[in-house]
């Protein structure tokens, strides 16, 4: 089988076009993996408040912390890029009413210094399943933050459940902590 | 000599300064899971008291205010007094505190009755079976050990529970469907940030207006 030299220019260019596209899928799978790393906490928990009734108001909460990091192999650090946090909720009350609040997210130092505190949020749409729970809500932060792939930093959110001035307590604080290490 | 009077007259004053706060102190450590060993301690003898006074008729049993569709027993307002006395205020503010209160209570109670939002002895039952699951799971709940070690048998809590709940579960109803239909008002997601501020604030106007409509005062 003999091709003339425009089939063979042709051929030619077929594989340097089919060549140069696996380079490039090659050097941009991993780092569309990298974008997509998730790393979470979350907990399940439930609080009493004893009120002047005689009884309890209550509340039940099941609370989420998100961080979405790309990596950079050339310079070794980790680009934390969006972050969430959200809580789903029932709570049962007669005239004392308990509320959750979440705080902001804080990165820290391993001693514990404040780092950066991502204080703008964005409400974000929820699933959750509504035979466990009477509500949800959550946020989205897209501020970047970046630090060694081997940090001792990590991330906090902390969140209070409060019931006003006729509870005891007035208000119980727990946190989330993610570490941000990423090798 | 007179530097020296000066200066033991300044160590005095710095000695009764940390005395007395010291003493503040003491007053402030006193801890959620102790105020809950007092607070079952008087539920314990109030429980007995509420007894007592069901086999008694109405008028027998002190009434502290008179309103358009409900009396407020004394015996309820001093309960609700003593229970902010236990949380730390003083007793002129734990009395005002639980004027408010109580007033709210019986207002938001009468409110419901006269909506229509009475329960069943089953439903009561039932509350209180699943307020005992959640309990059991609690971070806290410490709290709840501490207030049924005061009666004599957690049975015997329950029984107090009981009707408790009988009163509070018409209005935990009622109060739960009006925060939705405000929701709906307002067009707000129920669970949002946004919403839980704004029914904050329109739960506490709403019960004081529940109160100036009973119009209540001291017989």
């Amino acid at each position: 089988m003999r091709f003339n030299g425009g089939v063979k220019r042709g051929v030619c260019s077929c594989l340097i076009l089919v060549m140069i596209c696996c380079s490039c899928l090659y050097s941009t799978l991993p780092a569309m993996a990298a974008t997509k790393t998730v790393i979470n906490a979350e907990e399940g928990k439930s609080y009493l408040f004893a009120v002047p009734e005689g009884g309890w108001s209550t509340m039940r909460v099941r609370v989420e912390y998100t961080e979405e990091y790309s990596n950079n192999s050339s310079s070794y650090t980790s680009t934390f890029y969006h972050r969430e946090k959200a809580c789903m909720f029932s709570r049962a009350y007669a005239t004392t009413m308990p509320v959750l609040y979440l705080d902001n997210v804080v990165h820290r130092s391993s001693s514990g210094t404040s780092l950066k505190t991502f204080s703008s949020w964005t409400a974000i749409d929820l699933l959750y399943d509504p035979s466990r729970w009477q509500g949800a809500n959550g946020y989205k932060n897209t501020t970047n933050a970046s630090y060694t792939r081997s940090t001792s930093n990590y991330g906090t959110l902390s969140y209070r459940v409060s019931c006003g001035s006729g509870g005891i307590p007035a208000v119980s604080a727990d946190s989330l902590t993610l570490s941000l290490k990423t090798d | 000599m007179k530097a020296r009077v000066i200066s033991v007259v300044g160590i005095l004053a710095m000695v009764c300064v940390a005395v007395l706060i010291a003493g503040n102190d003491t007053r402030a450590e006193i801890s959620d899971v102790e105020k809950m060993a007092q607070w079952g301690t008087y539920l314990n003898e109030n429980a007995v008291q509420s007894e007592q006074i069901s086999s008694y008729a109405l008028e027998d049993s002190g009434i502290y205010e008179v309103g358009q569709d409900i009396n407020i027993l004394q015996t309820e307002f001093d309960q609700f007094q003593k229970f902010y006395e236990i949380s730390g205020y003083s007793v002129e503010e734990a009395e005002a505190m639980a004027k408010k209160h109580v007033e709210e209570r019986n207002a938001l109670y009468a409110e419901a009755i006269k909506n229509g939002y009475d329960v069943s002895e089953e439903e009561v039952q039932i509350y209180c079976d699943e307020l005992k699951e959640i309990i059991a799971t609690s971070e806290n709940s410490e709290m709840y050990d501490a207030v049924v070690s005061s009666f004599e048998s957690e049975e015997a809590y329950w029984q107090y529970e009981y009707l408790v709940y009988q009163k509070d579960l018409p209005i935990q109803k009622y109060v739960a469907d009006m925060e939705y239909n405000y929701a709906q008002q307002l067009g707000l997601d129920q669970y949002s940030q946004d919403f839980q501020d704004a029914w904050t604030k329109h739960f506490e106007e709403w019960k004081e207006q529940l109160c100036l409509e009973q119009n209540f005062y001291i017989p």
